[in-house]
């Protein structure tokens, strides 16, 4: 089949500026290109040029930015063209212009957050993109029900395509516990529990939550450390109030915290492998957090929320979920079981790696949306 | 122009003396040159260091002036250029806009928009008796009055302020539990246990006040009717902003002005003065009330609204939020004294605001801010035809003459000082200025879009004969003609494809982002008709889907439009 990707107008593909939604489509790409006669539209930029061929795959670029030049330079493009499917990723305000566009394309929509929520849509242009849309694949059973719940209609066409994660860049190997070791030297965490956040300091993460969380913890465990991965915390000028209280609650710790500043996305999967406990303290409803897979994928036991799709890559073997998010004291005592419980915490990793090389690999997420593609 | 290095930020507060680096004196100088004055002298008179800004004060042949380097982004600050311009052709005590010599309101250069005035001779009105605060009330609801029906020029970030009340309120909500964490961390400081004491009460003012703005309160209803219904809110109106001149009260520093509740401004000051005198007075609430009222009458949902917004634990909170940063200094015996001097304050505040008849129902135990409630943001809907019509219209047309200012309310007991009718104006305007948008704006978007060689487009679906092909000739052939002529009038009589080729080729692909504001609804239509097609068909293609056939046919259209000149 000829198949168009089309992806959002905020960053481009491949992710030459990062994007989840750019990663997770150049996790894909070189495989499904394999089976079908790839192109991917994506906005322009100037590290890329405005049209190449690579890996198989044709590359389109038009003005992106601002949604709607984005959607103006998509619908131009397709004028003239043929696919035979026609697959939008997260932007459900472009598929009625797509299909008066290429009036004969499958149309496919993926979803990776709340893009259907009415501040977001309006209710005429949402059932026109429900309507027009073969089948909406969606990253989490969550972000499925926000639509359904919403738009009833959208319910037998939904289908839950959870993302996966590089399997051997996480791999726990020698070569791993090396890297391990050294970056444990190197940040005085020798002989510490490390228990680790990766992740933007906003409210929505709940960094604030979790420092609160470290008094209760310290008396049991002295011999922990939390280490706080990607966040900002000295930018060059104004920071944040949200980072300031951050900062002033970290200042009081009773146990070090340690944080990295950003680290590139090529090096993140190293503080994995540095971690003992993972934590995702998110209070919002997020779709499915990735992290939550880079966790498996390096064998760390997981705390994580019970808010969007997060709990649904726990099984209970892998991490423990808390109910209510916004208590310091639920995650203080959920840490705290696995801190205690060296065995827990390895059976846990362990399980959590076997999930991710049997759920959460690409192989699997190209099989998924292959089978959407054929029908 | 030759080149200007970038205006950045040089320093986090103003020093005894306020300073600007050496480039920006250059930049300044180079700006002077630009207008059609002989500065004789030059004076610094204040600075942003941390944003980027300043003022100086300019002798010249002309007189004395002020320059004025504005801090914001130049999307940013055409929006207060245009509404400078705009109250003064409404005819407010507003400094207007001197033109450069290219006939601009501005001149850009460092990356910020730069501004001449006349300097105005101001004297603050008197702060130790209700009198001068009644004049600063009646001065702001003229100001008020004369922003209505703003619509800010084209390429300008619109600044509004009217959909954020959710977001203010819970905000200030959310942030009390951090203080009680802040003051529970830092345990060991002067001041953490009266803050502790003192959080539970403003804490639950916030979450009364954001629960009545969505349930019980006339809000969403007032924002409905639009942001140029309301016109701008100036954000930081005070004795320093307002100030007593020629002709009666006038009003500097607009650059922060935003769409917004005429009533903010008026809260902020009456709560600030309250808060200044240690007391919530009725008296003087009810005399600045009064003045306003004169100028501006508040309807009674916006006076509900406006005790609303009174209940919002405002000076507490903007006392207190400094704490997050370096508690470990912030909360000493001073910030202990301030915190026992706020909660004394407090009662009479509440007693004042029962006086005024405010009406507060309780949230329920299990009350929850509702998330989609305070992410309200700006509709993203496409403007609608009249919209984009004024849009369409040049902004800077001259003023037509003026309307008799609107009678103030007989009821009000406010009479404000009489003006001397020969000072009203310290330079009438003696020319239309222009303002070279479509020269100007490139420079200043971000977005630079690119217009593909390959345009001869299929336009949409919606027609049922092909659309493309008769229009296409006489479009880019009166097309070629025009370059960067400024933009015309609208002459009624005049076809739309005309209407489109005489716009700069700028100006279309400045459109492409938003077609719609180059061409309404009802011109694209009128376009289809033009092209032969029945007015039925043209009407059902626009209807379809919402705004998008119009914004796509238009998309079309420019493109057609573009073909043979503006490619680069």
């Amino acid at each position: 089949m000829k198949v168009l990707l089309i992806v959002t107008e905020k960053l481009p593909v491949p992710p030459v500026r990062g994007g989840a939604i750019q990663t997770y489509i150049a996790g894909i790409a070189p495989q499904l290109a394999r089976h079908h006669d790839l192109t991917i539209l994506g906005r322009t930029d100037p590290l890329l040029p405005d049209h190449e061929v690579a890996d198989g795959i044709t590359f389109d670029r038009v003005p992106g930015g601002h949604f709607e030049l984005y959607r103006q330079g998509v619908v131009s493009y397709l004028d003239g063209k043929q696919f035979d499917l026609i697959h939008i990723f997260n932007r459900p305000l472009m598929v009625s212009a797509v299909r008066q566009a290429a009036p004969n394309a499958r149309l496919i929509l993926s979803m990776h957050n709340d893009m259907f929520l009415p501040n977001k849509i309006t209710a005429e242009e949402a059932k026109l993109a429900i309507a027009d849309a073969e089948r909406i694949v969606t990253v989490s059973d969550y972000v499925g029900r926000t639509i359904s719940n919403l738009y009833p209609e959208a319910a037998p066409k939904l289908k839950t395509i959870y993302s996966g994660v590089d399997l051997n860049r996480y791999l726990l190997s020698t070569e791993a516990q090396r890297v391990r070791q050294e970056l444990r030297d190197l940040h005085g965490l020798n002989g510490k529990k490390v228990i680790l956040f990766v992740g933007r300091l906003s409210p929505k993460k709940g960094a604030d939550i979790l420092l609160r969380s470290l008094p209760q913890l310290a008396d049991k465990h002295p011999d922990a450390a939390l280490v706080m991965v990607g966040s900002r915390w000295y930018s060059d000028d104004n920071i944040s109030d949200y980072v300031a209280y951050v900062r002033a609650l970290a200042a009081r710790s009773p146990i070090p915290v340690v944080t990295t500043g950003f680290v590139d996305a090529a090096e993140v999967h190293k503080w994995f492998w540095a971690g003992d406990v993972f934590v995702c303290p998110s209070q919002w409803q997020e779709p499915l957090a990735r992290v939550h897979y880079e966790a498996m994928a390096a064998e760390l036991p997981i705390v994580t929320t019970r808010r969007g799709g997060n709990p649904e890559v726990i099984d209970g073997q892998n991490g423990i979920v808390i109910d209510n998010p916004e208590d310091p004291a639920s995650f203080a005592a959920a840490i705290s079981d696995l801190l205690h419980n060296a065995t827990k915490r390895r059976d846990f990793g362990k399980h959590g790696r076997v999930l991710a090389e049997r759920n959460y690999g690409w192989e699997r997420v190209i099989r998924e949306i292959l089978e959407v593609w054929s029908g | 122009m030759e080149e200007m290095p970038l205006i950045q930020p040089w320093g986090d507060v103003e020093g005894p003396v306020p300073e600007v680096p050496t480039y920006l004196d250059e930049i300044a100088r180079h700006v002077m040159q630009r207008y059609d004055m002989q500065v004789n002298e030059i004076q610094l008179i204040t600075t942003k260091p941390d944003k980027g800004g300043a003022i100086w004060y300019i002798a010249t042949d002309k007189g004395p002036r002020s320059l004025k380097c504005l801090h914001r982004t130049p999307p940013r600050s055409l929006f207060s250029v245009g509404a400078q311009e705009y109250v003064v052709s409404k005819g407010a005590r507003v400094p207007a806009l001197i033109p450069n010599q290219d006939g601009l309101l501005y001149t850009e250069a460092g990356g910020k928009l730069w501004i001449v005035t006349d300097w105005i001779s101001l004297t603050p009105a008197s702060k130790a008796d209700l009198t001068g605060a009644q004049t600063l009330c009646y001065g702001l609801g003229e100001f008020h009055r004369h922003t209505q029906g703003y619509v800010p020029p084209q390429g300008a970030i619109v600044a509004s302020r009217l959909y954020g009340y959710p977001k203010q309120y819970y905000k200030i909500w959310n942030k009390m539990s951090w203080f009680r964490h802040i003051a529970q961390a830092y345990h060991d400081m002067p001041a953490s246990a009266r803050l502790l004491a003192m959080i539970d009460r403003y804490e639950q003012q916030a979450l009364t006040a954001l629960y009545n703005l969505e349930y019980h309160s006339p809000y969403l209803s007032l924002i409905a009717r639009g942001e140029e219904t309301w016109g701008l809110v100036h954000q930081d109106y005070g004795w320093s902003n307002g100030q007593e001149g020629p002709g009666g009260l006038w009003i500097i520093d607009l650059d922060g002005v935003a769409y917004d509740l005429p009533i903010r401004d008026l809260r902020k000051l009456i709560s600030g003065t309250m808060d200044d005198m240690g007391f919530w007075d009725v008296t003087w609430m009810k005399g600045m009330i009064d003045a306003y009222q004169a100028a501006n009458p508040i309807e009674p949902e916006l006076f509900q609204m406006m005790l609303l917004d009174f209940a919002v634990p405002n000076e507490f909170y903007k006392n207190v939020k400094e704490v997050v940063f370096e508690p470990h200094i912030f909360m000493d015996e001073q910030f202990d004294a301030l915190l026992q001097k706020i909660d004394q304050t407090e009662d009479s505040k509440w007693a004042a605001l029962q006086e005024f008849g405010i009406r507060l129902q309780n949230p329920p135990a299990d009350y929850r801010p509702n998330p989609l409630f305070v992410e309200l943001r700006r509709p993203t809907t496409p403007l609608q035809a009249e919209d984009a019509a004024k849009l369409q219209a040049n902004w800077y047309l001259p003023p037509e003459p003026q309307a008799a200012p609107l009678p103030s309310s007989p009821a009000t007991v406010y009479e404000p000082k009489p003006v001397p009718a020969e000072a009203v104006h310290t330079a009438p305007l003696k020319e239309t200025p222009k303002v070279a948008l479509q020269e100007n704006l490139q420079e200043m978007q971000t977005i630079q879009p690119k217009v593909k060689k390959q345009t001869s487009k299929q336009p949409l679906k919606p027609a049922t004969k092909p659309v493309a092909k008769s229009p296409a000739k006489p479009v880019s052939k009166a097309a070629t003609k025009a370059t960067a002529a400024p933009v015309q009038p609208v002459q009624p009589v005049q076809p739309v494809s005309q209407k489109l080729a005489d716009l700069t080729a700028n100006q279309l692909i400045q459109g492409i982002a938003s077609p719609e504001k180059l061409l309404s609804k009802e011109d694209t239509k009128q376009l289809l008709v033009e092209m032969g097609i029945s007015p039925e068909v043209a009407e059902r293609a626009i209807s379809k889907q919402n705004s998008l056939a119009s914004t796509m046919i238009s998309f079309s259209l420019l493109m057609q439009t573009l073909q043979g000149k503006g490619k680069k």
